[in-house]
């Protein structure tokens, strides 16, 4: 090995880096723990732990700088370490297997919050009973959505995910005869009728409302900070301008919080606007068909909520029933169902419904580091018992 | 071998951040209008923001109960011979899956057809009290076989949408629906 290489894995593979690295991750849940009063679950979870770095503003001015190294530079660091250590001590003993079984507990443990900070979402999925979806929505993130509502069966929707709203670049897409362009974006904001406010359009705090079709210049736009809150969702608003060969086709304001659909008539087609909670359509259908709210006799405290529903594969080749209740979700296709909300007088149900492919990890590493200590002590024990009797 | 590990990382980082949802998409569903059911979105939460409280006004016959779960408030209207009729006032953040949605929801409880947006817009007084704008329904449908009415009012508030429902035997929600527009009248935001 060439001196280069090998100071290389002495530095990741040493025990000095991995004190220092877990003193780093002390410090950083320690302060993401007080953070959380102001940013709530999530908010610590993107500024904190699923980031490289923890960023502050500077006081007095609207820069921010990095403060300390996030969650993702810490664990992959450790990672890094930790495989360092592996390979340069690895030893295919068995004297030293519950080592190196529970270091790959550990790997395994690292890289499945790594593909669950990434690839982890969170839908909600509102039932009737007796009624049927296809979709679920998340619970974070929203699109603009433009669709053709001239056929009398189907809807043709074009979907444009809001983080390329917000970046604001002009998008033609195939299925459109026109331009999207975004005029103005707050990624939080809140609207109000302007026949409600004192001064109208004068009060002081309004943005600027470009918009010159549909419901938007009745209204007042307020922008909002964001809100990283676990029981708050940021609802943004955006002013869009469709432009077609012929020039501009009016700008509309649009947000998941209007109500009115905006429609528009164009190139001989009827197209709806709207802003909304962004939709995952999955190759199956779940049906509600029975709600149970229970409460201890004699009490208005709730005992059990209850969410009974049919699965259905589209292409009819499963269909089964479930029981949803707390702590026993239903489990499909990567997607876990749990009981979320009820409201059994209106009698709908809300399911929180979670995808995440590494959701398996956490288990297998648990299992893993389990058998490698339990090996490793038994060596000894073993072997500590065997020189006691010698 | 080493020396290759972080590389290989960061491409396995990488890999996994380019499965970001972040194009656009296109695709084809059915028609929603014919079932309200597949355009009733979820609920983020309970609450989404300190900006969303009201106060109103009800008269004092209107027995109020406290909210539960998505519940706001409830209140329960009797009349002489003991019936019963519910308002319920609920709120969501966001649009709750458009106006028509909404309106076919509790035209589905009292056994009456969804409508289409057009129909439905039809159907819909709009009213400006001192404070919002709001849409306000009054159908008249039935429940196990028994006649029943729905008044409601959906309004939007900050970054909530608020469902006033009374919902109960027809003729107590006749007698009640002067009450409740004059209820309707006095909600207003909270003042600080």
């Amino acid at each position: 090995m060439s001196a280069p290489k090998s100071s290389f894995l002495r530095f990741f593979a040493s025990l000095r880096l991995t004190v220092v690295l877990l003193v780093m991750s002390i410090v950083l849940i320690f302060v993401a723990t007080f953070a959380q009063v102001q940013l709530g679950v999530w908010g610590v979870q993107e500024n904190y732990f699923r980031s490289f770095f923890v960023w502050a503003p500077i006081p007095g001015t609207s820069f921010d700088i990095t403060v300390y190294p996030g969650g993702y530079l810490i664990g992959g660091f450790l990672m890094v370490n930790l495989i360092a250590a592996h390979v340069s001590r690895f030893q295919l003993t068995w004297k030293k297997a519950g080592i190196q079984l529970t270091h790959f507990g550990l790997i395994v443990l690292l890289v499945g919050e790594l593909i669950t900070g990434l690839l982890q979402e969170d839908y909600s999925l509102r039932l009737e009973e007796g009624a049927t979806r296809n979709y679920s929505e998340s619970v974070r993130r929203n699109e603009v959505v433009i669709i053709d509502t001239t056929d009398s069966e189907f809807d043709e929707v074009v979907a444009i995910p809001e983080s390329l709203i917000a970046a604001a670049e002009p998008i033609q897409h195939g299925k459109l005869p026109f331009r999207v362009v975004t005029k103005a974006y707050y990624p939080n904001a809140n609207l109000s009728m302007l026949t409600s406010l004192p001064n109208g359009a004068e009060t002081p705090g309004l943005a600027a409302n470009l918009s010159d079709q549909g419901i938007g210049p009745r209204l007042g736009l307020v922008p909002a900070p964001e809100t990283f809150k676990d029981n708050e969702r940021n609802l943004p608003v955006a002013l869009i301008e469709l432009i077609g060969p012929e020039g501009s086709l009016g700008t509309w304001l649009l947000s998941p919080m209007l109500l009115q659909p905006q429609t528009l008539d164009y190139a001989g087609r009827s197209w709806r606007l709207g802003f909304r909670f962004a939709r995952e359509y999955k190759p199956f259908t779940i049906t509600l068909l029975e709600l149970k709210h229970d409460v201890y006799a004699g009490s208005d405290i709730p005992k059990n909520f209850s969410s009974r529903v049919r699965v259905q594969a589209v292409d009819g080749s499963e269909d089964r029933e479930s029981l949803i209740y707390m702590n026993h979700p239903l489990r499909h296709q990567g997607y876990t169902f749990y009981q979320y909300q009820m409201d059994s007088a209106n009698g709908f149900s809300v399911l929180h419904v979670v995808h995440n492919p590494g959701r398996a990890l956490p288990y297998i590493a648990c299992v893993l580091m389990t058998l490698g200590l339990l090996w490793q002590f038994s060596f000894h024990l073993i072997a500590f018992t065997r020189r006691r009797r010698a | 071998m080493s020396a290759r590990l972080p590389p290989l990382l960061i491409v396995a980082a990488l890999v996994l951040t380019s499965c970001a949802k972040d194009e656009v998409q296109a695709y084809r569903v059915p028609k929603e209008i014919a079932d309200p059911s597949l355009t009733a979105p979820a609920s983020a939460g309970s609450a989404s923001s300190g900006t969303s409280d009201l106060v109103w006004s009800a008269p004092d016959h209107w027995v109020e109960k406290p909210g539960s779960g998505m519940r706001r408030s409830s209140f329960t209207l009797t009349d002489a011979d003991g019936a019963t009729a519910d308002l319920s006032i609920i709120s969501f953040p966001g649009d709750v899956g458009g106006l028509t949605a909404n309106i076919n929801r509790w035209r589905g409880q009292i056994s009456l057809p969804p409508l289409s947006e057009v129909d439905a817009e039809a159907t819909i007084e709009h009213i400006d009290t001192p404070t919002f704008h709001v849409d306000f329904v009054d159908y008249l449908g039935t429940a196990n076989d028994v006649p029943t009415r729905i008044v409601g009012a959906i309004l939007h508030h900050g970054d909530q949408s608020v469902f006033f429902k009374l919902m109960g035997p027809a003729s107590l929600v006749e007698a009640e629906t002067a009450n409740f527009r004059a209820f309707i009248q006095t909600i207003a935001p909270v003042t600080p």
